[in-house]
């Protein structure tokens, strides 16, 4: 009887992709498509259908002009596969971009709004384009499949092979997955980092700009709390060696330009910034979080009066909380950014209604005016007359 | 080897088992005689499960099944005199992804509701509906109706059933689940957006990848249509 079942076992064994089986797949070339009996293609039906739900999402920002400046920079990257990648952006407050089998590549705008220049943005880009060409979601699945097939397997071959406790095949098949999991998904992100790179310096930006993406993101995790890191990094290598990697390797270029297109890439993202950094306040993250992330999108000093403002806004919004008071640090940020600019709406507008909040009734009505006097005429007219009265 | 009988009667039995659905519907012929349905796009995803119990997509099967699917819709129509109004894709835009986006939600909230543990205490009837937004599939495609079809399908793979056969033999008690399927259908009213006639059902068998098969499958989502 155990005879007929190891030969099943070895007959499944057969069948099941081997480890490592998945390296045998070939970069895709440019305007492939899958030949409908494939994996690939069913990979690719799954995520066009996600895609076509995702076109009409609430969640995509709506803002088709900073999609199609996105979907330059990748055809600046890459022309070659230009055509196979589409650029999505979608409303989510986290460091985040992904790339789908089908070519449906999405950016968050969390990530746009710590990214400090164009440069930094086309280091992502190419990473994902690169994800795209090397075929790593079909590796991922068709390794996923190995390991999980492999895992099943073994169970029983354990358990017929004359190891009885369940938990200990539990054990070993998991720690055999585990292993192999981390590894692969190093494997790819190295893959995917080094043509990131290569895109990156044809086009004539700064290489430089790729590993500081990282560092910042280092750095804002490490003032946050240890044990939370950011949803990008979960299945990524750690970014110190992934620094260290860029930086070793954009040593052996020749010719390397220094284009960072800040203003471009500020210019684009100005409408939003107000509505994405109101979003970074709510997550909670902690405070120095939040205010790296502030003091990095307002680096160049030339909007210092924003600093500010958001700076007044982040202890606003976290009011009295532990028995702290955050009302006067908020006043005096505001306060600030009126010395630096004198002539912004909002801040009038906040500062006002915060007065208001703690009785400060005089004040905060000649807030308010000064308010309505510079916005000319805002949707919310009606509601801060009311409050002069 | 006696066990191993046992199993193969467990899944035999398992397998011939009959399932009923319960169709709802407010609605039980058309009002107008010929009336014209519009078939919209078959929300569909067939997959193969692994060894290990992943659900791979298959784009072939999906294809096949789809088309199956719909020439044995079409059977059910012409046995009703109502006509079969095509989809046209390069007509799409956004405003109909969305209704189809509803229906897939509004569908799935009718199981809940409806067939499942969610049943809402003061919801006595059967009233649902996918807005007036949908008129403009009236004035674009001149139908009285639309036709919603939701379909979701799993296989074991070859390895996958030699596996399930083993793990039971081995760990009696334990049987890794086969495929299962989930279907639902609504036919709305393009007038008001009424669901006018509602289908659906969660089983653990039946195949619509050949032709004979999803009539036998479609026929029995299309139960009591009205006509």
């Amino acid at each position: 009887m155990k005879k007929i079942f190891l030969f099943i076992i070895i007959f499944l064994g057969s069948c099941a992709t081997p480890i490592g089986g998945a390296k045998k797949v070939e970069d895709i070339k440019p305007q492939e498509t899958p030949s409908i009996e494939s994996i690939e293609a069913g990979l690719w039906m799954s995520m066009n259908n996600y895609e076509e739900k995702l076109k009409t999402s609430g969640s995509r920002l709506k803002d088709k002009d900073l999609e199609k400046y996105l979907k330059n920079i990748l055809c600046n990257l890459t022309p070659e596969y230009c055509k196979d990648i589409r650029v999505y952006v979608q409303n989510m407050p986290y460091f985040n971009a992904f790339m789908a089998p089908n070519g449906m590549m999405v950016v968050w705008t969390g990530l746009l709004l710590r990214a400090q220049n164009e440069a930094q943005v086309a280091a992502v880009i190419g990473h994902e384009a690169g994800h795209y060409i090397k075929r790593h979601s079909l590796k991922s699945w068709l390794d996923a499949k190995s390991r999980t097939d492999l895992m099943a397997i073994l169970s029983i071959g354990l358990a017929v092979g004359g190891i009885p406790s369940a938990g200990d095949i539990f054990n070993v098949t998991q720690l055999l997955q585990a292993g192999f999991m981390a590894k692969h998904s190093r494997d790819n992100e190295r893959e995917a980092d080094k043509i990131g790179l290569d895109f990156l310096i044809d086009a004539g930006y700064d290489p430089g700009e790729a590993p500081k993406v990282w560092e910042n993101i280092i750095k804002e995790m490490e003032l946050g709390e240890a044990n939370k890191p950011l949803t990008f990094l979960a299945s990524h290598p750690a970014p110190e060696e992934r620094i260290e990697n860029l930086k070793k390797q954009t040593e052996e270029y020749e010719n390397i330009k220094n284009k960072k297109n800040m203003k471009e890439f500020k210019e684009k993202i100005q409408p939003h910034l107000k509505k994405w950094i109101k979003n970074e306040i709510r997550l909670k993250n902690k405070l120095e979080q939040t205010e790296f992330v502030l003091e990095k999108t307002f680096e160049d000093n030339e909007n210092d009066y924003l600093l500010k403002f958001y700076k007044g806004e982040i202890y606003r919004l976290i009011g009295v909380k532990e028995e702290e008071n955050n009302y006067d640090k908020a006043i005096d940020y505001y306060d600030e950014s009126i010395k630096a600019k004198n002539d912004f709406p909002d801040v009038y507008r906040e500062l006002g209604l915060l007065q208001l909040k703690i009785e400060k009734n005089e004040e905060a009505k000649k807030n308010l005016k000064k308010y309505l006097e510079l916005a000319k005429n805002p949707k919310d007219a009606a509601i801060i007359k009311s409050y002069l009265n | 080897m006696s066990r191993l009988l046992v199993i193969f009667l467990f899944f035999f039995i398992y397998s011939c088992s009959s399932f009923n659905t319960e169709p709802k519907y407010t609605i039980r012929i058309f009002e107008k005689e010929n009336p014209k349905i519009l078939l919209m796009p078959v929300d569909i995803e067939i997959c193969e499960l692994t060894i290990a119990g992943m659900c791979e997509p298959s784009a072939s099967w999906t294809k096949n099944s789809k088309e199956n699917i719909i020439i044995s819709f079409e059977e059910i129509l012409n046995k009703r005199n109502a006509v079969l109004m095509k989809y046209d894709k390069s007509q799409q835009n956004d405003e109909i992804i969305q209704i189809i986006k509803l229906h897939t939600q509004v569908g799935q909230e009718i199981i809940n509701n409806e067939y499942g543990k969610f049943e809402l205490p003061t919801k006595k009837e059967f009233g649902w509906s996918l807005g007036k937004k949908v008129k403009l599939l009236k004035k674009k495609y001149k139908s009285d109706y639309a036709i919603f079809i939701f379909f979701r399908d799993q296989y074991s793979s070859t390895e996958r059933v030699i596996y399930s056969i083993v793990t039971a033999v081995l760990f009696p008690g334990i049987i890794p689940i086969g495929g299962s399927q989930i279907a639902f259908a609504s036919l709305v009213d393009l007038n008001s957006g009424e669901i006018t006639w509602f289908n659906g059902y969660y089983r653990s068998f039946g195949d619509v990848r050949d032709l004979e098969n999803a009539r036998n499958t479609v026929d029995k989502l299309f139960e009591e249509f009205p006509g």
